[in-house]
Formats: C-alpha cells, sequence, structure tokens
C-alpha cells in the first residue's frame, strides 16, 4: 500500500511539476464563478490580478474597453486547431510546443542546457549554418532574423542566458505575447456593443499592474520560416507602455548621463517592441527571440512591458549597462 | 435463281438495318448542325461578357479555357478591338493564352510587334507564344529584345528566343542574368544551363557567388544534384585566398550532398576552418557518409590542438556511429 501511494505521488509531483517547470513566473489562481468574461464588461475597474488563472485552468486577461469599461478575457495560450496563412486557417496553432527532439531540455525545463547548444548543429532537420545564411539580412527575407554578425546559435545562446539571469522562462516570456496575440485575433467576435451596437475599442490589455497597448497591421503576403516547421508570420505587431514614475526616476539616476538621443533611444527600446508573430511561436519552440533586427522581440524588453520584472531587475540582469545590453549584437558561438 | 425462305427473311432484315441507320444519319445531321450552332452562340455570349467582365471575368474565361480551340476566332476579335477597355483586351489575352491553340500565334504576333499597342497586352501575349516555332520571327524578337528596358517584359521576349534561336536566346539570358538579380537573375540562370548542360557547372559556380540569395540558392541546389559536376572547379574557388565563408559555405554544403571522392577530403578541411559557417556546416555533412569513410579521418582530429576542430571531431563520430 505505501508502495502505491508513493507511486501516485512520485507520479504526480513528475508528471505535474515538470508541466509547472517550463514556467517560473506564476500566476495568480483565482475563484471566477461570479466574474463577467467577455462579452461581459465591468464600468470602471474591477480589482482582479490580470493575467489570472481560473480553477479549470483557463488564463483571463483584463482588458480597457472604451474609456472606463473592462472585460475579462479567455487567453489561453494553448494547442488549437491549425495555424496557416497558406491554407487559411486561423487557428490557435501549436502555442505549446517545444522542439523536443533538438531540444530535450528547453521542452522540459523551458530553458536550454548550454551543454547542449554546444553540441546543436541541426535543428529541425536544417543545419545551423543553413539557417544562419537564411535568416540573415537579405536572405529569406530583406530585414533578416538576425544581423550580419550574428548566427542562430549565438543568438539562442546569448538569449537563454539573459533569460536565465532574468530568472524565467522561455515559456514565461512567450506567455504574455500568446495571451495578447489571441486576444486579438478573438476581440473582433466581441467589439460590437450587445446593448448599444456601439463599436468597442481595445485600449490597452492589463498586465501586472500595466497598461500595455497593442497594435497590428496585417501585410500582404505571408514570411516563411527559416526552419523547417510550420509557422509563418504575417502581421505587424507593436507593443508599448508608458513609463511610470519609478521607472523615470531610476533611468534618470542610472542612464542621466547618457547624450539625449542615446537615453530616448534606451527608453524606446525598453519600452517599445516591433514584431511578428511568427517570433512568439520561436520563442516557446526553440527560445529564439530574432537577433538585433527591427522585429527582435528583445526579452529584457518583454519582461519590463508585462511587469514580470522591474527596471531594477533588468539592469542587475544586464550587468549594469542597458544601453550596452541594447545595443550590442550576440557573436560568440556556443562550440 | 432460286431464294429460299430463310434467305429473302435474312435479306429483309439487313435492309431493314440499313434503313435505320440512314434514318438515324439523316436525323443526326440537322443536330449536330444545330449543336454547332448552339456552341457557336454560347461561345459568343461568353466572349461578349469578357468585352465588358470585371473582377468576375474568370467565370466568362473558365468555359471559354474548357471549350478550347472553337473559342479562339471569337476571342481573337474581342482581344483586336481597340475601342474596348484594356482591362477588357487583356483578360482576353489571357484566357487565349490558356487555351494555347496555333490559331492564337499570328494574332499574338501582331499584337506583340506592333509599337502602337498597349505596352502591357504586348507583354501579356508573350505567354500566348511559348512552346511555338518563332523561328520565321527571330529577328523581329532579338531586336525587340534589345530595345526594351523592362525587365519583366525582356525575360518574357527570351523565354520566345529559346523556340526562336537558341544561341539568341542564350545571349539574351547572359545579357538578363549579368543585367538583374531576383526572380529574372534565377529564371535566367535556369534557361542558360538548359541551353548549354555542358557549361552547368560554371554557370552555377558563378550562380553561388552571386550576392543575389534566389540565385545562389538555386545555383546550390542545382549543384548538389546536377550530372554535370566539375568537382576540381569548385575547389579551386574553395582554396581561392578571397572566396568569402558564404561562399565557401556553399561549397561545403555541396560536397556535403555529393558522394564524389573529393567529398570526403574537401570536408575534413573545411572541418578545420576557422569560419564557424564553414566547420559547421562540413560536421553535418560529413555525417552524411558511411563511418568507415569518415571515422579514421575524425579520429586524427580528435586531439587537435584547436577547441573547434576537437569538438567538431568528436560531435561526427558520435552522430555517425
Amino acid at each position: 500500500m505505501k508502495n502505491v501511494i508513493l507511486f501516485i505521488f512520485l507520479f504526480v509531483f513528475f508528471f505535474y511539476g515538470c508541466k509547472q517547470d517550463r514556467y517560473r513566473f506564476k500566476i495568480e489562481t483565482i475563484d471566477t464563478e461570479n466574474l463577467k468574461l467577455a462579452p461581459g464588461y465591468y464600468t470602471g475597474k474591477p480589482d482582479l490580478p490580470s493575467p489570472a488563472l481560473s480553477r479549470d485552468g483557463r488564463e483571463l486577461v483584463l482588458l480597457n474597453i472604451d474609456n472606463d469599461r473592462y472585460t475579462l478575457f479567455d487567453a489561453t495560450v494553448e494547442n488549437g486547431e491549425p495555424f496557416d496563412y497558406k491554407r487559411r486557417l486561423y487557428g490557435k496553432g501549436n502555442q505549446l510546443l517545444a522542439d523536443e527532439e533538438d531540444f530535450p531540455t528547453l521542452a522540459r525545463t523551458g530553458l536550454h542546457s548550454e551543454r547542449e547548444l554546444k553540441n546543436t548543429k541541426i535543428i529541425t532537420g536544417r543545419s545551423v549554418s543553413q539557417i544562419t545564411i537564411d535568416g540573415r539580412p537579405w536572405g529569406s527575407s530583406g530585414v533578416g532574423f538576425m544581423s550580419d554578425d550574428e548566427t542562430i546559435m549565438s543568438v539562442i545562446m546569448a538569449d537563454n542566458r539573459i533569460v536565465e539571469s532574468l530568472g524565467l522562462t522561455h515559456p514565461d516570456l512567450a506567455r504574455p505575447l500568446f495571451h495578447l496575440w489571441n486576444i486579438s485575433r478573438e476581440f473582433d467576435n466581441y467589439s460590437i456593443d450587445t446593448i448599444t451596437g456601439d463599436r468597442i475599442q481595445m485600449e490597452a490589455i492589463l498586465y501586472n499592474g500595466n497598461e500595455v497597448k497593442v497594435e497590428i497591421s496585417g501585410s500582404r503576403g505571408w514570411q516563411e520560416s527559416i526552419f523547417n516547421d510550420e509557422i509563418l508570420g504575417s502581421g505587424h505587431i507593436y507593443i508599448s507602455r508608458e513609463l511610470n514614475k519609478e521607472e523615470r526616476e531610476f533611468l534618470n539616476q542610472n542612464y542621466g548621463n547618457l547624450p539625449e538621443n542615446k537615453y530616448e533611444e534606451l527608453k524606446k527600446m525598453l519600452f517599445n517592441i516591433h514584431t511578428g508573430e511568427l517570433v512568439f511561436f520561436y520563442i516557446n519552440r526553440y527560445g529564439f527571440y530574432e537577433g538585433h533586427t527591427e522585429y527582435r522581440i528583445d526579452p529584457v524588453a518583454a519582461a519590463l512591458i508585462f511587469g514580470m520584472r522591474s527596471i531594477e531587475d533588468v539592469h542587475i540582469a544586464v550587468g549594469g549597462d542597458l544601453y550596452e545590453y541594447f545595443t550590442s549584437p550576440f557573436t560568440e558561438n556556443p562550440e | 435463281m432460286n431464294i429460299s425462305p430463310h434467305h429473302s427473311l435474312k435479306i429483309r432484315n439487313k435492309m431493314k438495318t440499313l434503313c435505320k441507320y440512314f434514318i438515324l444519319f439523316l436525323l443526326v445531321i440537322p443536330f449536330k448542325q444545330a449543336s454547332s450552332q448552339d456552341q457557336k452562340e454560347y461561345i459568343d455570349s461568353l466572349a461578349n461578357m469578357l468585352r465588358t467582365a470585371g473582377r468576375e471575368w474568370n467565370d466568362y474565361s473558365i468555359p471559354l479555357i474548357e471549350i478550347g480551340e472553337p473559342a479562339v476566332p471569337a476571342l481573337v476579335e474581342v482581344v483586336k478591338d481597340r475601342s474596348l477597355e484594356q482591362w477588357n483586351r487583356r483578360i482576353s489575352a489571357m484566357t487565349l493564352n490558356s487555351i494555347h491553340s496555333s490559331l492564337w500565334v499570328q494574332p499574338a504576333l501582331e499584337i506583340l510587334f506592333d509599337l502602337t499597342e498597349d505596352p502591357v497586352l504586348r507583354n501579356h501575349v508573350t505567354a500566348g507564344l511559348r512552346g511555338f516555332n518563332l523561328a520565321e520571327v527571330r529577328d523581329k524578337l532579338w531586336d525587340l529584345f534589345n530595345e526594351e528596358s523592362n525587365e519583366s517584359y525582356k525575360s518574357n521576349l527570351a523565354a520566345l528566343l529559346m523556340t526562336a534561336d537558341t544561341s539568341l536566346a542564350y545571349k539574351a539570358f547572359k545579357e538578363l542574368y549579368n543585367t538583374y538579380d531576383g526572380h529574372v537573375q534565377r529564371g535566367a540562370l535556369m534557361n542558360l544551363v538548359m541551353i548549354r548542360p555542358g557549361e552547368s557547372t560554371s554557370w552555377f559556380l558563378k550562380g553561388i557567388q552571386m550576392d543575389d540569395w534566389m540565385t545562389s540558392n538555386l545555383a546550390m541546389d542545382s549543384l548538389m544534384t546536377s550530372d554535370y559536376f566539375d568537382a576540381d572547379d569548385l575547389i579551386s574557388v574553395y582554396n581561392e585566398h578571397s572566396t568569402g565563408d558564404e561562399v565557401k559555405w556553399r561549397i561545403v554544403c555541396i560536397f556535403g550532398h555529393r558522394d564524389e571522392p573529393e567529398s570526403i577530403p574537401l570536408l575534413v578541411e573545411a572541418l578545420q576552418d576557422e569560419s564557424w559557417l564553414v566547420h559547421t556546416e562540413a560536421a553535418v555533412g560529413l555525417c552524411r557518409f558511411e563511418p568507415e569513410q569518415v571515422i579514421t579521418e575524425m579520429k586524427k582530429l580528435k586531439n587537435d590542438s584547436r577547441n573547434y576542430v576537437r569538438n567538431n571531431s568528436r560531435w561526427v563520430i558520435k552522430h555517425i556511429e
């Protein structure tokens, strides 16, 4: 009998524990029984955590719609119907899938092992040099997926180090991005007020106490993936938020000696992201945020914008010089 | 002559059958005439719809394409009608191109060589002329190719020269290859090696040294599988001092996919190249060969003084075994 109990305990521990291990940033669980989920809404900001987890495992995010109205949206990150521009399929796609074959540690823990990275010469059946050539500017896209002096492995390794020093995992950083993506995709279904018939605008997403602005615009055609996978991208996604008082003071205190243009550039790099949805999938699946290109989702910026880490935390995580961090390409290869 | 009642019955039956067929024949002629009359009316009505059609033009074009050659004269009339909007002439020309009938060749050539015609229509008709023998108009095609500056139009004219005069086509594609990039350069490369397969290694070797990603990828992929392959040419480019990492990487990639006597020696050399792109690709390439061809060389490098050489040779051993 003791053995059976031990077995059950171990089974639950390993399965539940392994699943939870991919996320280090925990979301508060709330009772959703009396809550108004979209299309219902609150007048005035409700006193609710956002994001929040319902008891049945759904991930809920609070949105500010039209001035003083708020709604709670089910934005759960999950594997859903196929997402494929070519076949005009617009499901959620594989939002939780990690590349277990090439990166077993990433799939298990949400972070790469450097030992595995040092031995990675093939990803999804393509050589890492081929992916690098295709991913550089004027390869498979004009802007590229990394700069001319970076490689796929130098970028993955550098970002893995920074995410680890932030005390987060790649799924932690992919989750808020998928949340806003899931909300934006579904929001049109709820964008008409059922009583007045008025059009409802999405003002901002409330995330860990921050108001995050999101703008998504489509483009003609799509961008093919540099990996041998089903991932495609098409949209331009702009994510930003305003600095709060403490952040302003911190930046003034620690970076006030930068020339004005560099200081403004730093603020922009910290609180603005321009990217495509393809990168959301890349982060969770490969721990790849793109190199130093205009589509990069910097993990530091994402952690800060979505309130997973404070300005002080990220300053320390990068070794005390955020400007240097943001402007230096990742050129060291793991080998 | 006596005819038995049995024979008489047989003859009567035969006569009856003949009469039946004759009556049937008399009935079929007008029916057939009526049927072709119906088809003509149907074609005319569809062709007339194309005179004013907008975005729904495929509703008329597709049935005409299915009818095929009988629809050509009516469509040619529409294309020739200069009083129509250019759009309607163009969609009619596109329908004719899809039917791809020899009846369209002469009218299409008239449009192509008429400098007063709509330039877009002139470009469109080239698609309908592909594959037909155009030897009689080769000089006019060549003149037109030289007069034009639009890269897409020039490409289409060069494609027509393929069935007019292959030596002129070769000259045309050579010019396109050296002047443009992207799709035009890539298309020109394919045609150059199609005309002179014996020169393919030389053309593809030039291709992998091009800045244009599309052309160099096509050239690299082609060299991986081409029947015409000269390993020495590639190796001499690899060994040139001025050859950049990306071109070296492409050459390594090609040898990694070809079972040539020179493949393994080149890959072993490349494994020791300082460039990450080159030595990483060499390691991946070596794993495609049989272990007994590779292991001995790798074991020699296992204790090399250079860290990346040691790591890569060990990686190859681990993955190949």
